[in-house]
């Protein structure tokens, strides 16, 4: 038998190649404090990669030198910190990945949406619709399942005083609520609508975002 | 000059003597023998071409070469298929989960770096510092000053639980 000169210990492996998984930003900021908790070499290791995370990211490089500088203060010269509140904002606008699941929120003036896993759910008063829960639901006092007539995912959901977009994981919009301006965008339809409606118009127009404004809805376009 | 790589035929060869035969194509996986096939002009004549991996034994290296001839093939090498296919490829104990990232950076292959990198990443993805150092085989060697610091500097990392399940 060969003598095996493989490493016992993560430890073992060559310190290039650990700080490079570290870096990649597969880790949470949070992930990467327990790991530093861990032994003496993962200390100044784990910092470094937050350094390098932060020093990648598009939000932080965009930032003017002062701005970073006092970010980097506030977050009392701890870049695992700045690495957090980075991927926080990031979060924020998108899917959170939960213990309890993947989330999204968003809020109207008077209803608010979650997205949990695969289901969207509705409350608060529903002005011209934005529940999506048909005309007779006036208001709802706990989170209420939107029944969609898409068996595909919804991912990102958008919502504004008086109508809600939903886009699915194949691409589709679905808008719902005050439509008097056409701004469900469904055509010469101006009524309200009151549950999730396929937009037409951008059939074959695969979407990845929306985002409702007061009289309109905009879209990003997957390229 | 050298012949292109992919009209020739690769010898890989183990720290323990394990020989296997690669097509040209399967070998650019690796930027390693790209660049080492580029230099060398000798073996040109014949189209084989001989490559010693030292530090890497024929059993972590027979796994390296079933990654290479999977990502290779093209009709295979599709969406989901892949993913389920990498995903049952990397369940492997850590010793030769170590040895396969040794293997990757020796050999410069980066989809193999990508996976093992990730496979880590997901080992360490929401552990306490305990449950990392016992799944890593980690000896805490801390001094009680450096705890002390370690416990003020990380109170915003622990939010609802106590600061001293989280050491």
């Amino acid at each position: 038998m060969a003598v095996s000169s493989r490493p016992i210990s993560i430890e073992e492996l060559p310190s290039h190649l650990i700080l490079e998984i570290l870096s990649s930003g597969r880790l949470s900021a949070v992930d990467l404090a327990c790991l530093e908790n861990t032994c003496r070499t993962f200390r100044s290791m784990a910092e470094f990669a937050a350094f390098n995370v932060c020093c990648g990211n598009s939000i932080f490089a965009s930032l003017p030198t002062v701005a970073r500088t006092e970010l980097f203060e506030r977050c009392n010269g701890n870049w695992k910190r700045v690495m957090r509140f980075l991927q926080c904002v990031e979060q924020s606008s998108g899917l959170v990945e939960t213990s309890a699941g993947n989330m999204q929120i968003t809020t109207g003036s008077y209803h608010t949406l979650l997205i949990h896993d695969s289901s969207v759910y509705s409350c608060g008063s529903s002005l011209c619709g934005v529940l999506s829960h048909g005309p007779n639901t006036k208001q709802c006092c706990t989170f209420n399942q939107i029944n969609f007539p898409s068996s595909s995912r919804v991912i990102h959901i958008s919502a504004s005083y008086n109508h809600a977009a939903f886009v699915t994981e194949s691409g589709e919009v679905f808008t719902c609520g005050d439509n008097s301006s056409f701004c469900c965008g469904h055509g010469d339809v101006g009524r309200a609508i009151f549950r999730p409606t396929h937009v037409e118009a951008l059939k074959g127009v695969p979407c990845k975002q929306v985002y409702d404004k007061c009289f309109f809805v905009y879209h990003d376009v997957v390229s | 000059m050298a012949s292109p790589s992919h009209t020739r035929t690769v010898t890989l060869k183990s720290c323990d003597d394990v020989e296997f035969v690669l097509d040209g194509s399967v070998a650019t996986l690796s930027q390693t023998l790209v660049s080492a096939m580029a230099e060398d002009s000798s073996s040109s004549d014949d189209g084989t071409f001989t490559w010693c991996v030292s530090n890497i034994t024929g059993e972590v290296l027979a796994k390296v070469v079933e990654f290479c001839n999977k990502h290779a093939d093209i009709s295979s090498s599709r969406g989901e298929d892949l993913k389920e296919w990498d995903k049952a490829f990397i369940s492997v104990e850590l010793d030769l989960l170590y040895d396969l990232i040794l293997a990757a950076d020796n050999l410069n292959i980066e989809s193999l770096l990508d996976l093992t990198a990730q496979r880590v990443a997901d080992e360490i993805k929401g552990k306490m510092p305990h449950e990392i150092r016992m799944l890593f085989n980690i000896e805490k060697d801390f001094t009680d000053e450096e705890e002390r610091e370690i416990r003020r500097e990380h109170a915003w990392a622990y939010g609802g639980e106590s600061l001293k399940s989280f050491l």
